[in-house]
């Protein structure tokens, strides 16, 4: 009896498996013939996680794309909040992992809008408070400007759907019941939408104000990773400040104590030896994902060349 | 036969229907991208009829046959020439993608799934290997090529790599070019390299060659040689005459793609690959330089090739040949 229990276990788990999998390609399908959805497949006979990777750097692209007809100017904060609220279906088949991403047209636009029109109320009182220790040195000092909202809202394209009419209902699942996991980001914090001098980075060094720092991309952090010297820190911060998705900096010997921050610790040569990111107090090496401790960090590195930033 | 017979029958056959991978019908759906319903379905049927073809191939362990399908001549070459070297099937019964519109008014439908079974002959480590197909047909939706995309891995290099190919055709259209250049040295393809080649493109070869010393001491010396393209491609027929059973295989990994600096050749680009050769008599690994010219589309010349033992090596890069009037 216990015998026969046993094969009608197996038969039922094998049975179910084939129909989540049936299920899930169904889904896939009916999302790829919507036309209001952009989606990618990463693919890879590694591992699941080197699929997903390849998808999200697809799904980038795959954004960009389609946004060069829909957004004049930087499309940065556009991919990076898509890439964080689309959708995913993992599936395997034989040794292939694949990752489909997708997201729909009209959160891509509207998902920014909203954004910027939140945090303009913001800006005024916060331009007060913002402090720049190093670029000071360099250049005089100059508050940001507020941005009308009716020009920057010339960027956003109105959310209306490009298409509507689908040829199948499309159902959404984020949370999925079946055998993979489907995920989905939590939204990041607000994009601040402001107009500013070039050189000017509008950083606030203040270490204990309020946790709306966040993590960014492992391909971020990989990226974050590679670079090499202080020199090499510098350009790439100015970079993130261009694009707007720089937050704060400062010393490490004053770093914030919550949210997300991340930090690159350098030696008197100015070479980074150390990349960190650093979570409600807790310290993660950012290459080999090890728990570090930094109590003595401004004794080991040199606090010229080492470094906190945080991300919007 | 007794009730406990039955029942474990009963459970081996509900078993083995997940088990077995029954002959795949491939349906193909095109979303998006085509508004002439008589062409669409067109491509529909002749490609779900050529996918349904190649998986009973693959599962009855035979060459496809091409009777019932009205192919042109190129597209049964490529694949039987795929088939010889890796027999392959397509892993979804249900297709659906965008059909995407080329210059010169033709169609293209990419991202087809395939597994490849590759076995030790190729030089390649038998086993499976994921490949995405890319078929392209004309404005009345009659097939004209059936090709392989470049590796995923080297396409996801490209897109890292970021900023010289936002544009997606254009990425697509030199990817699928120099993966065509590649499977032309596997597959003999003379005439392609033949119409590939500028008339006066610089070529430089590079030939592992192993000496000895007086002393006795081993050690292998690069000779570089520079040739015409007349004079590349008389040699290349040689070694491809020769090469009776198959056994050339030209394997790239690592790319890297610059667009020229100079604006006024803005649809010139430079590729650099890090490619294995191997045939049944040498084989070799370097760097190959490609300089691609994409003024037309639709017959893209190469106006340099240069092999290179080490990338780091007076490293040709595409500002190398700013002025190419001269």
């Amino acid at each position: 009896m216990i015998h026969r229990l046993f094969l009608l276990c197996i038969a039922m788990t094998l049975g179910i498996s084939v129909w989540a999998q049936k299920s899930q390609t169904e889904q896939i399908n009916q999302i790829k013939k919507d036309t209001n959805y952009l989606y990618v497949t990463g693919t890879s006979m590694k591992s699941e996680e080197e699929s997903y990777n390849n998808a999200q750097i697809m799904l980038a692209a795959e954004i960009e794309e389609w946004l060069k007809k829909e957004v004049k100017g930087d499309t940065k904060e556009y991919i990076a909040k898509a890439k964080q609220n689309a959708g995913i279906i993992k599936t395997k088949i034989g040794p292939l992992f694949r990752t489909f991403t997708y997201i729909k047209k009209t959160e891509i636009l509207s998902g920014s809008k909203n954004g910027i029109n939140n945090k303009l109320k913001a800006d005024t009182t916060s331009q007060k408070k913002i402090i720049d220790k190093i670029l000071r040195k360099k250049t005089p000092a100059k508050a940001p400007e507020t941005v009308a909202q009716t020009d920057t809202t010339k960027k956003v394209v109105s959310p209306t759907p490009i298409s509507t009419t689908t040829d199948a209902n499309v159902t959404k699942k984020k949370e999925s019941e079946t055998v993979n996991v489907v995920e989905n980001n939590p939204s990041p914090s607000e994009i601040k939408e402001v107009s500013q001098p070039k050189n000017i980075l509008p950083v606030q060094v203040q270490p204990k104000v309020s946790n709306t720092s966040v993590a960014v991309s492992r391909d971020e952090e990989i990226n974050i990773a590679g670079l090499l010297s202080a020199n090499a820190v510098k350009k790439y911060l100015s970079r993130q400040n261009q694009a707007k998705r720089l937050d704060r900096y400062g010393e490490i010997t004053d770093y914030p104590k919550q949210g997300t921050i991340y930090m690159l610790l350098s030696d008197y040569h100015g070479i980074v030896r150390q990349y960190i990111r650093v979570t409600d107090g807790k310290a993660i090496n950012l290459k080999n994902g090890s728990s570090v401790d930094i109590t003595n960090i401004s004794k080991e590195y040199s606090t010229k060349y080492s470094i906190w930033f945080t991300f919007k | 036969m007794n009730a406990k017979s039955i029942f474990t029958l009963f459970i081996a056959g509900f078993i083995s229907l997940f088990m077995t991978v029954p002959c795949q019908a491939v349906e193909v759906t095109i979303s998006d991208g085509l508004s002439n319903i008589a062409v669409k379905t067109k491509i529909e049927q002749s490609l779900s009829k050529l996918l349904t073809e190649i998986n009973a191939a693959h599962e009855q362990k035979r060459n496809p046959n091409y009777g019932m399908l009205q192919l042109p001549t190129d597209v049964e070459t490529t694949i039987s020439a795929l088939w010889d070297n890796s027999p392959f099937f397509c892993i979804d019964d249900q297709i659906v993608e965008k059909c995407l519109n080329t210059s010169g008014g033709k169609l293209q439908i990419r991202n087809i799934p395939l597994m490849l079974h590759s076995t030790e002959n190729n030089g390649i480590a038998e086993g499976e290997d994921y490949q995405e197909a890319v078929v392209t047909f004309d404005a009345q939706g009659n097939m004209l090529s059936f090709n392989l995309t470049i590796s995923r891995q080297l396409y996801m290099d490209v897109l890292k790599q970021g900023l010289d190919l936002t544009d997606r055709r254009y990425r697509e259209l030199i990817l699928d070019w120099t993966e065509q250049f590649r499977t032309a040295y596997n597959e003999h393809n003379i005439n392609f390299l033949d119409a590939v080649f500028s008339d006066d493109a610089l070529i430089i070869t590079g030939r592992v060659m192993q000496r000895k010393t007086a002393e006795g001491i081993h050690y292998s010396e690069t000779v570089y040689t520079s040739q015409s393209k007349a004079q590349y491609l008389a040699a290349l027929k040689k070694v491809f005459n020769n090469d009776k059973k198959n056994l050339i295989r030209v394997v790239f990994d690592e790319i890297k793609v610059m667009r020229h600096p100079n604006p006024d050749y803005n649809k010139m680009y430079g590729v650099t690959l890090h490619q294995k050769y191997s045939s049944g008599s040498y084989n070799d690994d370097g760097h190959l330089f490609l300089l691609w010219d994409f003024t037309d589309e639709e017959h893209p010349k190469i106006h340099v090739r240069v092999w290179q033992k080490d990338r780091y090596d007076n490293i040709m890069m595409a500002f190398d040949f700013d002025d190419l009037n001269k």
